[in-house]
Protein backbone atom coordinates (compact mmCIF):
# COMPACT_ATOMS: atom_id res chain seq x y z
CA UNK A 1 0.00 0.00 0.00
CA UNK A 2 1.48 3.22 -1.12
CA UNK A 3 0.51 6.52 -2.35
CA UNK A 4 -1.41 6.30 -5.51
CA UNK A 5 -0.21 9.30 -7.27
CA UNK A 6 3.49 7.75 -6.64
CA UNK A 7 2.29 4.89 -9.34
CA UNK A 8 1.91 7.39 -12.06
CA UNK A 9 5.25 9.58 -10.98
CA UNK A 10 3.25 12.13 -10.06
CA UNK A 11 3.85 14.06 -6.77
CA UNK A 12 1.34 13.26 -4.03
CA UNK A 13 -0.06 16.24 -3.21
CA UNK A 14 -1.42 16.56 -6.85
CA UNK A 15 -4.13 13.65 -6.64
CA UNK A 16 -5.85 15.46 -3.24
CA UNK A 17 -7.86 18.23 -4.87
CA UNK A 18 -9.60 16.84 -7.72
CA UNK A 19 -10.42 13.52 -5.23
CA UNK A 20 -11.88 15.93 -2.82
CA UNK A 21 -14.05 17.88 -5.16
CA UNK A 22 -15.23 14.87 -6.77
CA UNK A 23 -16.11 12.74 -3.35
CA UNK A 24 -18.14 16.18 -2.38
CA UNK A 25 -19.92 16.33 -5.94
CA UNK A 26 -20.91 12.32 -5.40
CA UNK A 27 -21.82 12.83 -1.88
CA UNK A 28 -24.38 15.30 -3.17
CA UNK A 29 -25.58 13.69 -6.23
CA UNK A 30 -26.57 11.30 -3.31
CA UNK A 31 -27.92 13.37 -0.85
CA UNK A 32 -30.39 14.67 -3.35
CA UNK A 33 -31.04 10.96 -4.49
CA UNK A 34 -32.01 10.04 -0.84
CA UNK A 35 -34.60 13.00 -0.98
CA UNK A 36 -32.07 14.90 1.38
CA UNK A 37 -32.52 12.90 4.09
CA UNK A 38 -30.24 15.10 7.30
CA UNK A 39 -28.51 11.52 7.86
CA UNK A 40 -27.13 11.45 4.26
CA UNK A 41 -25.01 14.34 5.27
CA UNK A 42 -22.79 15.36 2.04
CA UNK A 43 -20.15 16.83 3.93
CA UNK A 44 -19.72 13.71 6.24
CA UNK A 45 -19.80 11.55 3.59
CA UNK A 46 -16.70 13.15 1.99
CA UNK A 47 -14.88 13.48 4.96
CA UNK A 48 -15.48 9.51 5.66
CA UNK A 49 -14.83 8.38 1.98
CA UNK A 50 -11.35 11.13 1.75
CA UNK A 51 -10.26 9.63 4.99
CA UNK A 52 -10.96 6.30 4.14
CA UNK A 53 -8.52 6.38 1.19
CA UNK A 54 -6.05 8.81 2.83
CA UNK A 55 -5.71 5.88 5.30
CA UNK A 56 -5.82 2.95 3.24
CA UNK A 57 -3.06 4.90 1.18
CA UNK A 58 -1.07 6.14 4.47
CA UNK A 59 -0.80 9.34 2.80
CA UNK A 60 0.85 11.64 5.60
CA UNK A 61 -1.61 14.78 6.36
CA UNK A 62 0.91 17.21 5.03
CA UNK A 63 0.95 15.74 1.51
CA UNK A 64 -2.77 16.07 1.91
CA UNK A 65 -2.94 19.65 3.04
CA UNK A 66 -0.25 20.60 -0.10
CA UNK A 67 -2.85 19.55 -2.25
CA UNK A 68 -6.10 20.72 -0.75
CA UNK A 69 -4.67 24.25 0.58
CA UNK A 70 -6.98 26.16 -2.43
CA UNK A 71 -9.92 24.68 -0.82
CA UNK A 72 -8.85 25.65 2.60
CA UNK A 73 -8.64 29.05 1.98
CA UNK A 74 -11.99 29.44 0.34
CA UNK A 75 -13.30 28.49 4.07
CA UNK A 76 -11.93 32.19 4.73
CA UNK A 77 -13.78 33.39 1.23
CA UNK A 78 -16.90 32.05 2.36
CA UNK A 79 -16.99 33.81 5.38
CA UNK A 80 -16.24 36.63 3.82
CA UNK A 81 -19.12 36.23 1.05
CA UNK A 82 -21.20 36.12 4.27
CA UNK A 83 -21.77 39.63 3.93
CA UNK A 84 -23.88 39.22 1.15
CA UNK A 85 -26.92 37.44 2.66
CA UNK A 86 -26.46 39.15 5.48
CA UNK A 87 -27.08 42.85 3.93
CA UNK A 88 -29.78 41.63 1.54
CA UNK A 89 -31.61 39.99 5.26
CA UNK A 90 -31.11 43.19 7.15
CA UNK A 91 -34.52 44.47 6.65
CA UNK A 92 -35.81 40.92 8.00
CA UNK A 93 -34.85 41.47 11.70
CA UNK A 94 -37.28 44.12 11.66
CA UNK A 95 -39.56 43.21 14.42
CA UNK A 96 -37.71 39.84 15.41
CA UNK A 97 -34.53 42.01 16.93
CA UNK A 98 -34.79 41.48 20.31
CA UNK A 99 -36.61 37.49 20.12
CA UNK A 100 -33.39 36.85 17.75
CA UNK A 101 -30.73 38.78 19.82
CA UNK A 102 -32.43 36.35 22.96
CA UNK A 103 -31.97 33.22 20.80
CA UNK A 104 -28.27 34.13 19.84
CA UNK A 105 -27.27 35.07 22.97
CA UNK A 106 -28.61 31.75 24.45
CA UNK A 107 -27.79 29.61 21.58
CA UNK A 108 -23.85 30.81 21.59
CA UNK A 109 -23.26 30.68 25.43
CA UNK A 110 -24.99 27.52 25.88
CA UNK A 111 -22.74 25.92 23.54
CA UNK A 112 -19.45 27.75 24.21
CA UNK A 113 -20.27 27.05 28.62
CA UNK A 114 -21.56 23.53 28.16
CA UNK A 115 -18.34 22.43 26.22
CA UNK A 116 -16.18 24.26 28.66
CA UNK A 117 -17.88 22.87 32.03
CA UNK A 118 -18.28 19.01 30.26
CA UNK A 119 -14.86 19.44 29.29
CA UNK A 120 -13.67 20.57 33.04
CA UNK A 121 -15.65 17.75 34.52
CA UNK A 122 -13.64 15.28 32.43
CA UNK A 123 -10.45 16.46 33.49
CA UNK A 124 -9.32 17.27 29.97
CA UNK A 125 -5.90 18.97 29.64
CA UNK A 126 -6.06 23.21 29.46
CA UNK A 127 -4.82 22.78 26.08
CA UNK A 128 -8.36 20.76 24.87
CA UNK A 129 -10.78 23.16 27.02
CA UNK A 130 -9.24 25.83 25.05
CA UNK A 131 -9.87 24.18 21.93
CA UNK A 132 -12.96 23.47 22.83
CA UNK A 133 -14.51 26.50 23.17
CA UNK A 134 -15.39 28.01 19.82
CA UNK A 135 -16.37 24.89 18.60
CA UNK A 136 -19.91 26.49 17.64
CA UNK A 137 -18.58 29.06 15.34
CA UNK A 138 -17.88 27.91 11.71
CA UNK A 139 -14.03 26.33 10.94
CA UNK A 140 -12.00 29.73 9.40
CA UNK A 141 -13.10 31.45 12.49
CA UNK A 142 -13.27 28.84 15.30
CA UNK A 143 -9.23 27.73 14.29
CA UNK A 144 -8.50 31.40 14.73
CA UNK A 145 -9.78 31.98 18.11
CA UNK A 146 -8.65 28.51 19.30
CA UNK A 147 -4.88 29.94 18.26
CA UNK A 148 -5.35 33.46 19.99
CA UNK A 149 -6.50 32.21 23.22
CA UNK A 150 -3.59 29.04 22.76
CA UNK A 151 -5.74 26.22 21.85
CA UNK A 152 -4.88 23.80 19.15
CA UNK A 153 -6.24 24.98 15.89
CA UNK A 154 -6.28 21.36 14.53
CA UNK A 155 -8.34 19.75 17.57
CA UNK A 156 -10.86 22.71 17.20
CA UNK A 157 -11.07 21.82 13.67
CA UNK A 158 -12.15 17.99 14.23
CA UNK A 159 -14.14 19.64 17.25
CA UNK A 160 -16.11 22.30 14.62
CA UNK A 161 -16.62 19.90 12.13
CA UNK A 162 -18.29 17.11 14.30
CA UNK A 163 -20.56 20.00 15.60
CA UNK A 164 -21.77 21.00 12.41
CA UNK A 165 -22.29 17.68 11.39
CA UNK A 166 -24.55 16.71 14.78
CA UNK A 167 -26.22 19.99 14.02
CA UNK A 168 -27.00 19.33 10.27
CA UNK A 169 -27.70 15.07 10.77
CA UNK A 170 -29.82 15.67 14.62
CA UNK A 171 -31.06 19.26 14.58
CA UNK A 172 -34.00 18.78 11.82
CA UNK A 173 -35.19 15.67 14.23
CA UNK A 174 -34.79 17.58 17.19
CA UNK A 175 -36.39 20.73 15.94
CA UNK A 176 -39.57 18.53 14.72
CA UNK A 177 -39.43 16.71 17.90
CA UNK A 178 -40.05 20.30 19.71
CA UNK A 179 -42.92 21.21 16.96
CA UNK A 180 -40.33 24.34 15.94
CA UNK A 181 -42.36 25.04 12.48
CA UNK A 182 -41.50 28.56 11.92
CA UNK A 183 -38.78 28.37 8.76
CA UNK A 184 -36.99 31.50 10.25
CA UNK A 185 -36.46 29.67 13.94
CA UNK A 186 -35.21 26.85 12.67
CA UNK A 187 -32.66 28.36 10.42
CA UNK A 188 -31.99 30.39 12.84
CA UNK A 189 -31.28 27.90 15.56
CA UNK A 190 -29.44 25.45 12.87
CA UNK A 191 -26.97 28.33 11.65
CA UNK A 192 -26.39 29.35 15.42
CA UNK A 193 -25.77 25.86 16.64
CA UNK A 194 -23.44 24.45 14.05
CA UNK A 195 -22.82 27.01 11.56
CA UNK A 196 -22.02 26.23 7.71
CA UNK A 197 -22.38 22.33 7.66
CA UNK A 198 -26.02 23.35 9.10
CA UNK A 199 -26.54 26.34 7.12
CA UNK A 200 -26.08 24.23 4.20
CA UNK A 201 -29.02 21.60 5.40
CA UNK A 202 -31.44 25.01 5.74
CA UNK A 203 -30.38 25.77 2.70
CA UNK A 204 -32.41 22.09 1.54
CA UNK A 205 -35.17 22.91 3.56
CA UNK A 206 -35.90 26.57 2.27
CA UNK A 207 -34.27 29.51 1.13
CA UNK A 208 -35.52 31.40 4.14
CA UNK A 209 -34.30 29.02 6.72
CA UNK A 210 -30.95 28.86 4.80
CA UNK A 211 -30.67 33.08 5.22
CA UNK A 212 -31.57 32.84 8.83
CA UNK A 213 -29.22 30.04 8.99
CA UNK A 214 -26.45 32.20 7.55
CA UNK A 215 -27.57 34.91 9.89
CA UNK A 216 -27.64 32.66 12.63
CA UNK A 217 -23.90 31.17 11.95
CA UNK A 218 -22.09 35.25 11.22
CA UNK A 219 -23.74 36.46 14.59
CA UNK A 220 -23.12 33.86 16.57
CA UNK A 221 -19.24 33.97 14.91
CA UNK A 222 -18.73 37.54 16.21
CA UNK A 223 -20.62 36.88 19.30
CA UNK A 224 -17.59 33.27 20.02
CA UNK A 225 -14.57 35.90 19.08
CA UNK A 226 -15.88 38.56 21.34
CA UNK A 227 -17.30 36.03 24.39
CA UNK A 228 -14.70 32.96 23.95
CA UNK A 229 -11.40 35.26 25.28
CA UNK A 230 -12.87 37.23 27.52
CA UNK A 231 -14.80 33.75 29.11
CA UNK A 232 -11.21 32.17 29.48
CA UNK A 233 -9.89 35.72 30.84
CA UNK A 234 -12.20 35.43 33.29
CA UNK A 235 -12.36 31.80 34.37
CA UNK A 236 -8.43 31.77 34.12
CA UNK A 237 -8.13 28.58 31.76
CA UNK A 238 -4.85 27.60 30.32
CA UNK B 1 -17.16 35.86 -12.32
CA UNK B 2 -13.10 36.51 -11.39
CA UNK B 3 -13.58 40.27 -11.05
CA UNK B 4 -16.28 39.39 -8.09
CA UNK B 5 -13.91 36.54 -6.72
CA UNK B 6 -11.48 38.94 -6.42
CA UNK B 7 -13.04 41.55 -4.61
CA UNK B 8 -14.06 38.96 -2.08
CA UNK B 9 -10.33 38.16 -1.50
CA UNK B 10 -9.59 41.41 -1.32
CA UNK B 11 -11.80 42.04 1.67
CA UNK B 12 -10.68 39.02 3.13
CA UNK B 13 -7.14 40.15 2.89
CA UNK B 14 -7.67 43.53 3.95
CA UNK B 15 -9.23 42.00 7.10
CA UNK B 16 -6.19 39.39 7.82
CA UNK B 17 -4.34 42.84 7.57
CA UNK B 18 -6.17 44.88 9.77
CA UNK B 19 -6.62 42.62 12.55
CA UNK B 20 -2.84 41.51 12.59
CA UNK B 21 -1.72 45.50 12.20
CA UNK B 22 -4.22 46.22 15.24
CA UNK B 23 -3.00 43.00 17.11
CA UNK B 24 -6.67 42.29 18.82
CA UNK B 25 -7.50 38.74 19.28
CA UNK B 26 -10.22 38.72 16.11
CA UNK B 27 -10.63 36.18 13.17
CA UNK B 28 -9.40 38.24 9.94
CA UNK B 29 -12.15 36.57 7.64
CA UNK B 30 -15.04 37.93 9.83
CA UNK B 31 -12.97 41.24 10.05
CA UNK B 32 -13.45 41.10 5.79
CA UNK B 33 -16.91 40.60 6.61
CA UNK B 34 -17.57 43.24 8.20
CA UNK B 35 -15.70 45.43 5.72
CA UNK B 36 -17.48 43.93 2.97
CA UNK B 37 -20.71 44.63 4.93
CA UNK B 38 -19.87 48.33 5.47
CA UNK B 39 -18.52 48.62 1.71
CA UNK B 40 -22.35 47.04 0.61
CA UNK B 41 -24.02 49.61 3.31
CA UNK B 42 -22.00 52.61 1.67
CA UNK B 43 -22.43 51.14 -2.18
CA UNK B 44 -26.25 50.85 -1.29
CA UNK B 45 -26.32 46.66 -1.59
CA UNK B 46 -24.36 44.21 -3.66
CA UNK B 47 -24.28 43.98 -7.73
CA UNK B 48 -26.30 41.28 -9.41
CA UNK B 49 -23.27 39.77 -10.35
CA UNK B 50 -21.66 39.86 -6.95
CA UNK B 51 -25.13 37.99 -4.83
CA UNK B 52 -24.65 35.25 -7.28
CA UNK B 53 -20.98 34.80 -7.09
CA UNK B 54 -21.54 34.85 -3.27
CA UNK B 55 -24.17 32.64 -2.79
CA UNK B 56 -22.69 29.97 -4.91
CA UNK B 57 -19.21 29.74 -2.93
CA UNK B 58 -21.64 30.08 0.14
CA UNK B 59 -23.81 27.30 -0.89
CA UNK B 60 -21.31 24.97 -3.17
CA UNK B 61 -17.67 25.33 -2.23
CA UNK B 62 -18.58 25.93 1.69
CA UNK B 63 -19.82 23.09 2.32
CA UNK B 64 -16.97 21.58 -0.02
CA UNK B 65 -14.56 23.19 1.47
CA UNK B 66 -15.16 21.67 5.35
CA UNK B 67 -13.02 18.69 4.89
CA UNK B 68 -9.10 19.87 4.73
CA UNK B 69 -9.30 20.84 8.09
CA UNK B 70 -10.37 17.72 10.14
CA UNK B 71 -8.15 15.51 7.67
CA UNK B 72 -5.18 16.96 7.92
CA UNK B 73 -5.15 17.52 11.67
CA UNK B 74 -2.69 16.00 14.36
CA UNK B 75 -5.73 14.04 15.52
CA UNK B 76 -6.88 12.73 12.46
CA UNK B 77 -2.83 12.26 11.85
CA UNK B 78 -3.03 10.02 14.77
CA UNK B 79 -5.96 8.07 14.43
CA UNK B 80 -4.55 7.42 11.05
CA UNK B 81 -1.37 6.20 12.33
CA UNK B 82 -3.00 3.94 14.55
CA UNK B 83 -4.89 2.19 11.44
CA UNK B 84 -1.67 2.27 8.90
CA UNK B 85 -0.15 0.10 12.06
CA UNK B 86 -2.57 -2.66 12.28
CA UNK B 87 -3.21 -2.17 8.60
CA UNK B 88 -1.31 -5.81 8.14
CA UNK B 89 -4.23 -7.23 9.79
CA UNK B 90 -6.61 -7.15 7.12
Amino acid sequence: MTDPASFLGLPSSILWLPCTIVLYAASSALYRRSNMSPLVNPTLLTIASVGLILICAGVPHKAYFEGVAILHYLLGTAVVALAIPLYRNLNRLKGRCLRMVFALVAGSLASIFVGLFVAVLAHASASTVLSLAPKSATAAVSMEISRLIGGTPAVTAVLTILTGIIGAVGGPYVLNAARVRDPEARGFALGVASHGIATARAFCESEIAGSFAGLGMVLNAMLTALVVPLAVRLLAIG
Amino acid sequence: MLGQLGLLMTFQLMGEALVSAAGIPFPGSLCGMLLLLTFLHVRGGPSDELTKVGSKLIENLGPCSYPPAPLSSRMALSWRLTAWRYSHLW
